[in-house]
């Protein structure tokens, strides 16, 4: 809790007249990798939304850095949003794409500098698509754009890192690859990641915690902990059933499965 | 042929048509990409309720129906943003309302001689200097606008929450595309008309998307592309005697669909 980077304390959502979050305390911290896994329609992307300030709470507090959402610093947070790869169509370059998060920042009239350019660079590198640099996006797989739109969250040097659903459409060996690829993220810069999954198996084997989602927060805490609570598996079916043994990278946690 | 540009009409018609070339050739590409060209056309319809107003108070009528096209533009954009109406709702009710308006604007001025196929389809010896002043000076805004503003136009097209959480103030680039697009439609409307208008907003970004899969390029082509038609055109209804907007369109239709079967095989997987 000293050092959270992210905290929401008893935070209550809602669109339209339907509660999608009900009143969630969460707390992330620096350097820690946290997966939000729940069923469909649990709110996972919704809390994503709350943490960047697009669907302030009715209810509650959301802190991000210590303030609040809309006035964390622009680029302090990389985001890779749901949504199929499929549908970028643009005529853009790989290089392109991952260089409009530097033009994001820039005043009027600047232009991308030597530096820029090196933190592109680095940034296709961390993800291994620097040969595809000139590659038109639309031309590369389903995982090598994952990584690309990872590059362009990453080029923003940005202290959190959020992932919604990151690994859609990858196969199980470039899921393996892409979750390690983050854990080296996560060392190499220092990075706090929020991951949003259903795939509560694959995502086990790397996060420090897990916040098991259903409108309420039902679980916060380890891996191992979250496949001992027994009561989850009510809230969660099937998704319980993939729960893997195998939680080498945890750090422990705060779970409160006591509240199903 | 060349005595043609001793007339002031032709002149400042063809001098109109090429700067509009370049408008439309940029603004295509980021509407054709941001999904907004249904946009175009729903804008353009607006501004005959403005055209209307303009010819019931006296006012410069390209004044009203750049005022009207403005707040259609502007209102839609907010609304749509704010996730109250998708764009086609948006655009199906603004535009019907505007035309309705019109109507009702026009029947108080019974018997007032009022050219409106001028507004609808266009008429090139209504242009006059003033009208390429004003086209230059938006020129001359737009194209830094562009210059400055393409990568964060192309973020917040690919992405709009992820570029507006790296720092893109994207509500108001917004905005201010949408200020331009109404500004750019109400300057053709003399040449192209309000019916026709919308053939611009599309093909430009249509041919250059069939030739290149880099955007500077796709821009470029569509410039090169709406010169060709509109400068073409313009001649061509010379030649034809027939009307110059309806000739510009027709004829930038025939080389979409001639370059798109000629295009096909050069960029595969498409």
């Amino acid at each position: 809790m000293e050092d959270a980077v992210i905290t929401l304390r008893n935070v209550w959502v809602r669109y339209n007249e339907s509660v999608i979050l009900e009143d969630v305390s969460l707390t992330v911290e620096r350097g820690e990798i946290l997966s939000i896994v729940g069923p469909n329609g649990s709110g996972k992307s919704t809390l994503l939304r709350a943490i960047m300030g697009f669907k302030p709470p009715f209810r509650g507090t959301v802190s991000v850095l210590g303030g609040e959402p809309q006035r964390v610093p622009r680029g302090s947070i990389g985001y890779l949003p749901q949504k199929s790869a499929d549908d970028f169509t643009m005529p853009v370059s790989v290089f392109d794409v991952v260089a409009m998060a530097r033009y994001a920042g820039k005043g009027f009239f600047e232009r991308l500098s030597g530096e820029d350019r090196a933190i592109i660079d680095r940034s296709l590198e961390a993800v291994e698509i620097a040969d595809l640099r000139k590659r038109h996006f639309g031309s590369l797989s389903g995982g090598q754009k994952q990584r690309a739109l990872i590059a362009r969250a990453i080029a923003v040097r940005p202290k959190i890192l959020l992932l919604d659903e990151p690994s859609t459409g990858l196969d199980a060996l470039a899921q393996d690859n892409f979750y390690q690829m983050l854990l080296s993220l996560r060392d190499s810069m220092g990075l706090t990641i929020v991951m949003v999954s259903h795939d509560i198996g694959a995502v086990s084997k790397i996060v420090d915690r897990l916040a098991c989602l259903k409108t309420r927060i039902h679980f916060h805490g380890s891996p191992t902990d979250c496949f001992a609570n027994k009561s989850l598996a009510d809230v969660f079916g099937k998704n319980m059933y993939y729960i893997n043994h195998d939680h080498g990278h945890g750090r422990g946690g705060h779970g409160n499965g006591d509240r199903p | 042929m060349m005595e043609l540009f001793r007339l002031d009409f032709f002149l400042n018609a063809f001098l109109t048509s090429c700067i509009l070339a370049a408008l439309f050739g940029m603004l295509s590409f980021f509407v054709v990409m941001r999904k907004m060209s249904f946009l175009g056309a729903g804008v353009a319809h607006t501004a005959f309720g403005g055209v209307a107003l303009g010819v019931l108070t006296g006012l410069n009528p390209f004044l009203t129906s750049f005022a009207f096209c403005i707040l259609a533009a502007v209102l839609i954009g907010k609304l749509v943003r704010h996730g109250r109406v998708s764009y086609d709702m948006g655009i199906g009710i603004f535009f019907s309302f505007s035309m309705a308006l019109g109507a009702i604007f026009l029947s108080f001025r019974e018997g007032y001689a009022f050219d409106l196929s001028s507004y609808l389809f266009g008429n090139i010896l209504a242009v006059t200097r003033t009208d390429v002043i004003i086209a230059l000076a938006v020129l001359a805004l737009f194209a830094p606008f562009i210059f400055i503003f393409v990568h964060r136009i192309l973020f917040m097209t690919m992405d709009d929450e992820v570029a507006t959480v790296s720092g893109v103030r994207t509500g108001l680039l917004d905005t201010v595309l949408l200020v331009f697009l109404a500004g750019i439609i109400v300057i053709s409307i003399k040449i192209v008309g309000i019916i026709l208008v919308s053939a611009l907003v599309v093909l430009p970004a249509g041919f250059g998307l069939l030739v290149s899969r880099n955007y500077r390029t796709v821009i470029l082509a569509g410039i090169l592309f709406t010169a060709a038609v509109m400068i073409g055109g313009l001649f061509l209804s010379y030649l034809l005697d027939t009307p110059a907007g309806a000739t510009m369109v027709a004829a930038g239709t025939l080389l979409y669909f001639a370059s798109l079967l000629s295009f096909r095989k050069a960029l595969p997987g498409r």
